[in-house]
C-alpha cells in the first residue's frame, strides 16, 4: 500500500466517525429544539393502520401549523406513555382506563370523538354456529369448545371490551380453546385466519384486511359492541414539558363539526368504520 | 410468495417512493451513528480490557458476555424510563422518540458486542505483536499503532457484528423511536407495520431490502480492508 | 558493552532463571544452549529488558537497562510477520526510526538480495512458508543495522538449507558490522559452527561458558560434557 492510499483511507475512516459524530450533535440538537412545536399523539394502532389519521392529521396540520407526531400502540401502552408524560394528547377507546386516567389527574378535558363497533370474526365454515347469535351466547357457545378463540392479550382497548363481554357472559376465558397471543389487530387477524379460529376485531382494521382474509363477520351491530373513542390532553401541570396548546388545539379539532365530517365520510372498501357523534 | 416479493423487492428499491429512501437512509444514519459512538468508547475499552489483567476480570467479562445479549426491548425499555419527561433526565433534555434516542439505545446494544469481540481479539492475537515490535524498538506509542493496524480485520469484524445486530434489531427502536412516520420509522419497524396490517409481500419486501443493504456494508468493510 | 547481574526470575513460584552473571563484550557472537527447561528463553527476555526479573540488573553501554533499547533487536522463537508484504514487513524498524527513504529503500533490497527473498517482495507475509518466514523475521531485525541481535532458536523447524543461509548471512552481517548477537539454539552443533563463546544454561543456572573451541573440546563441568556427548 503507497502512504497516498494510506493517507486516503485514513482520511477516510477519520471523516467517517467525524460525520456520524457531527450528525448526532445536529439530531440532538435540532430535534431537542423542533419538540416545542410538535405535537406528540399517542394512540391506537385501529386508528393508525386503518388510516384515518391519514385523512385527519393533515388538515389539523395545516390549519395550525402543528406537526404531529403519531405513536400507535396498543391502549395499554398509549394511556402509560401519557402518565409519564411523553406525549401530549392520547386518543385511546378504554372508557374505563380513560376515567381512571382522569381522575388520577394524569390527563385533562376528556371528550368523545368517535365510535366505531367490535365485530366477531371466524371462518366462513363457522363450525360452532354462531352467526347471526347475540354476543353473549356466541362467546358461551365458542367456550364451550366449539372453536378457537383468539385474544388480542395486549391490555388494548379491544381486550379490554373482549374480556368486559366475558364476565357479562359468566365465562372465565381460559382452557385449551382460548389463546391469547399478546398482538395488535393486525397481527391477531393474520394469526386467527392461519388457525381458523374466532376472534374480536374491531371494524376498522378488519375491513383494511378482509380482501386478504378468509374470515367473515359472524356477529355484529349490538350496543354491547360499541366501541367509543375519547380524547384526553396529558396534564401540563402533571409535566410541565408537554404542549398543552396543541394538545387542546387538537381536541377542538378532533371534536369539529369538519373533522366529524371527514370521519363519517371515511370508508375503507365501501365500509364507513368510524362514527361520530 | 417468496419470489413474488423478491420482484416486488426490486421493484420497490427502483420505484422512486422517496419514503423509502428516507427510511434507508434512516435507518443507516441511526444505526451507522449509533456503532460510531459504540465503537468510539469500544475499541479503546476493549482494548485495554484485552491487554490488562486485573482482579476481578473474570467477573467484568463474564458480565460483558451477557451483556452481549441484551435483548433489545429490555434496552429500549430502560432508554425509554431514562428518557422519560418523569426522569431527571427527561426534564433537562427530551429526546424521547426522536432519532437521538433510538441512536442511544442502539449505541447501548453494540457496546458491549464491540468492545466483547474487540476484548477477545486481544487477548488471543496480541501478544507476539507487542513482543514483536518491542523487539524492534518500537515505543509505547508505536506498539499501539502497530496493534491497531495488525488486528483492524479483527476490530472491523466486530463493529460489522455489533452493526448486524443494531440494523436488524426492532424492539428498542420501536419503544424509543415510537416510529413516527417521516421521523423515526426505520426499515424493522416499517416491517412489523406492515405484517400488522397485513401487507406480508410488502413487509417480506422490506426485509430483503434489510438484508441487501447489510450484505452491502459487510462487503464494503471487508472490502476496504482486504484490498491492495 | 551488555552486562548481566545476578539476574534471578521466578513463574508462579518456580525458579527459571538464578543468579545470571555475565559479560557480553561487543563484537562476538554468543551461543546459549542447554536442555529444555533451561530458562534460555527467559534469559533472551531479560537480557532485552522485555521482562523485569525479580532480583538483579541488566546493563547496556554502562547504564542499567529496564525498559527495551532501540540498538537491542530481537527475533523470537516462532516469530510473527505483520501482515504486510515482506519488503514492508522488512522495512518496520526503519520506518518507525524514521530513516531516510532512499537509504531505507536501498537497505531492504540489499537484504532481500542477501537473504534470497526478491521474488517475494511484493507478497503478503502470510502466505510465506516456515524458512521464508524466519527469513524475514531475521532480515526485518537486521534491517536497523541492530549493536546487539538477539535470536531465539532462529533455524528451529528449518530444512538444512535454509538453515545454512540463515547461519552465512548472520555471520556475514556479523563481519560487516561488528554487532554482538546472542543466540539461542538447541542445536549445539550451530552454537560450535557460529558462536565464539558458548553459554551452557542447566536448570536456570549459568554451568559454564567459555570460548567455543575449548567449552566443546574439554569442557569443565562433568554435566556439560555429557550434555554436549548427547548422554542427558
Amino acid at each position: 500500500m503507497t502512504k497516498q492510499t494510506r493517507l486516503l483511507h485514513k482520511r477516510m475512516a477519520f471523516s467517517l466517525v467525524f460525520l456520524c459524530v457531527f450528525g448526532l450533535i445536529l439530531s440532538l440538537t435540532l430535534f431537542a429544539q423542533e419538540k416545542k412545536e410538535d405535537l406528540v399523539l399517542a394512540t391506537t394502532t385501529s386508528t393508525k393502520d386503518s388510516g384515518l389519521l391519514n385523512q385527519l392529521l393533515p388538515i389539523f396540520e395545516a390549519e395550525e401549523g402543528i406537526k404531529v407526531k403519531v405513536i400507535a400502540v396498543g391502549t395499554g401502552q398509549a394511556i402509560k406513555t401519557g402518565e409519564m408524560g411523553d406525549c401530549d394528547v392520547i386518543l385511546v377507546h378504554a372508557r374505563a382506563a380513560e376515567d381512571k386516567f382522569v381522575d388520577d389527574g394524569y390527563g385533562v378535558h376528556r371528550r368523545d370523538v368517535m365510535y366505531n363497533d367490535f365485530i366477531l370474526v371466524g371462518p366462513k365454515e363457522d363450525p360452532a354456529h354462531v352467526q347471526g347469535l347475540p354476543i353473549l351466547e356466541a362467546l358461551q357457545v365458542i367456550a364451550k369448545g366449539k372453536g378457537i378463540f383468539v385474544s388480542r392479550g395486549d391490555d388494548s382497548g379491544t381486550h379490554k371490551k373482549e374480556l368486559e363481554l366475558w364476565q357479562k357472559a359468566g365465562i372465565k376465558p381460559q382452557g385449551k380453546w382460548y389463546k391469547a397471543v399478546g398482538k395488535g389487530m393486525g397481527d391477531t387477524l393474520v394469526m386467527t385466519n392461519e388457525l381458523g379460529a374466532y376472534t374480536l376485531a374491531d371494524r376498522g382494521t378488519y375491513a383494511a384486511m378482509k380482501k386478504r382474509l378468509a374470515l367473515v363477520s359472524l356477529v355484529y351491530g349490538e350496543t354491547a359492541l360499541f366501541n367509543p373513542y375519547g380524547v384526553i390532553a396529558v396534564n401540563p401541570q402533571r409535566h410541565p414539558g408537554v404542549n398543552y396548546q396543541g394538545a387542546m388545539a387538537f381536541i377542538e379539532f378532533i371534536t369539529s363539526p369538519r373533522a366529524k365530517k371527514v370521519i363519517n365520510n371515511y370508508k375503507v372498501n365501501g365500509e364507513q368504520l368510524f362514527i361520530a357523534e | 410468495m417468496f419470489f413474488s416479493s423478491v420482484k416486488e423487492g426490486i421493484k420497490l428499491i427502483f420505484s422512486g417512493n422517496p419514503e423509502l429512501y428516507m427510511i434507508i437512509g434512516r435507518t443507516l444514519f441511526v444505526s451507522l451513528s449509533a456503532v460510531c459512538i459504540a465503537g468510539l468508547i469500544g475499541i479503546p475499552l476493549g482494548i485495554s480490557l484485552g491487554l490488562r489483567e486485573f482482579p476481578g476480570k473474570t467477573w467484568v467479562t463474564r458480565i460483558l458476555y451477557v451483556f452481549m445479549g441484551l435483548p433489545p426491548v429490555f434496552v429500549g425499555l430502560i432508554v425509554f424510563i431514562l428518557l422519560s419527561r418523569s426522569s431527571p433526565i427527561g426534564r433537562r433534555i427530551y429526546l424521547l422518540f426522536t432519532p437521538a434516542a433510538m441512536i442511544i439505545a442502539q449505541a447501548i446494544l453494540a457496546l458491549p458486542i464491540i468492545t466483547g469481540l474487540i476484548m477477545t481479539a486481544v487477548e488471543e492475537k496480541a501478544e507476539p505483536i507487542i513482543l514483536t515490535s518491542k523487539g524492534l524498538g518500537a515505543n509505547a506509542l508505536q506498539i499501539k499503532l502497530t496493534l491497531l493496524t495488525e488486528l483492524k480485520i479483527s476490530f472491523i469484524a466486530g463493529v460489522v457484528a455489533a452493526l448486524g445486530r443494531v440494523i436488524a434489531e426492532v424492539g428498542a427502536v420501536t419503544l424509543v423511536g415510537g416510529d413516527i412516520e417521516g421521523y423515526t420509522r426505520v426499515l424493522t419497524t416499517a416491517i412489523v407495520l406492515e405484517t400488522r396490517k397485513g401487507h406480508f409481500q410488502l413487509a417480506l419486501a422490506l426485509g430483503l431490502i434489510l438484508l441487501f443493504i447489510s450484505f452491502l456494508i459487510n462487503t464494503a468493510l471487508y472490502h476496504w480492508q482486504y484490498r491492495r | 558493552m551488555l552486562t548481566a547481574e545476578n539476574l534471578t526470575q521466578t513463574y508462579d513460584g518456580r525458579t527459571v532463571v538464578q543468579n545470571f552473571t555475565f559479560e557480553f563484550p561487543p563484537g562476538k557472537i554468543y551461543g546459549v544452549i542447554g536442555p529444555n527447561g533451561a530458562g534460555k528463553s527467559t534469559l533472551l527476555r531479560l537480557l532485552s529488558a522485555m521482562e523485569k526479573p525479580l532480583s538483579g540488573r541488566v546493563f547496556f553501554q554502562e547504564k542499567p537497562l529496564v525498559e527495551p533499547a532501540p540498538e537491542i533487536c530481537c527475533v523470537w522463537q516462532r516469530p510473527y510477520l505483520f501482515q504486510r508484504t515482506v519488503a514492508e514487513n522488512i522495512a518496520y524498524g526503519l520506518s518507525i526510526r524514521k530513516r531516510n527513504r532512499q537509504v531505507a529503500r536501498r537497505r531492504i533490497e540489499e537484504l532481500l538480495a542477501i537473504f534470497k527473498l526478491q521474488e517475494l517482495r511484493d507478497q503478503r507475509a502470510s502466505k510465506l512458508s516456515g524458512g521464508e518466514t524466519a527469513r524475514v523475521a531475521i532480515a526485518r531485525a537486521l534491517a536497523v543495522q541492530p549493536q546487539v541481535l538477539i535470536l531465539d532458536e532462529p533455524t528451529a523447524n528449518l530444512d538444512p538449507g535454509n538453515t545454512r543461509l540463515v547461519e552465512k548471512v548472520i555471520r556475514r552481517v556479523h563481519q560487516e558490522e561488528g554487532n554482538t548477537v546472542i543466540i539461542v539454539t538447541h542445536d549445539m552443533f550451530q552454537a560450535k559452527r557460529l558462536a565464539d563463546i558458548t553459554l551452557y544454561l542447566s536448570g536456570g543456572r549459568l554451568i559454564e561458558s567459555g570460548c567455543s573451541r575449548q567449552v566443546f573440546g574439554s569442557p569443565f563441568s562433568e554435566e556439560t560434557r555429557r550434555f554436549i556427548n548427547g548422554e542427558l
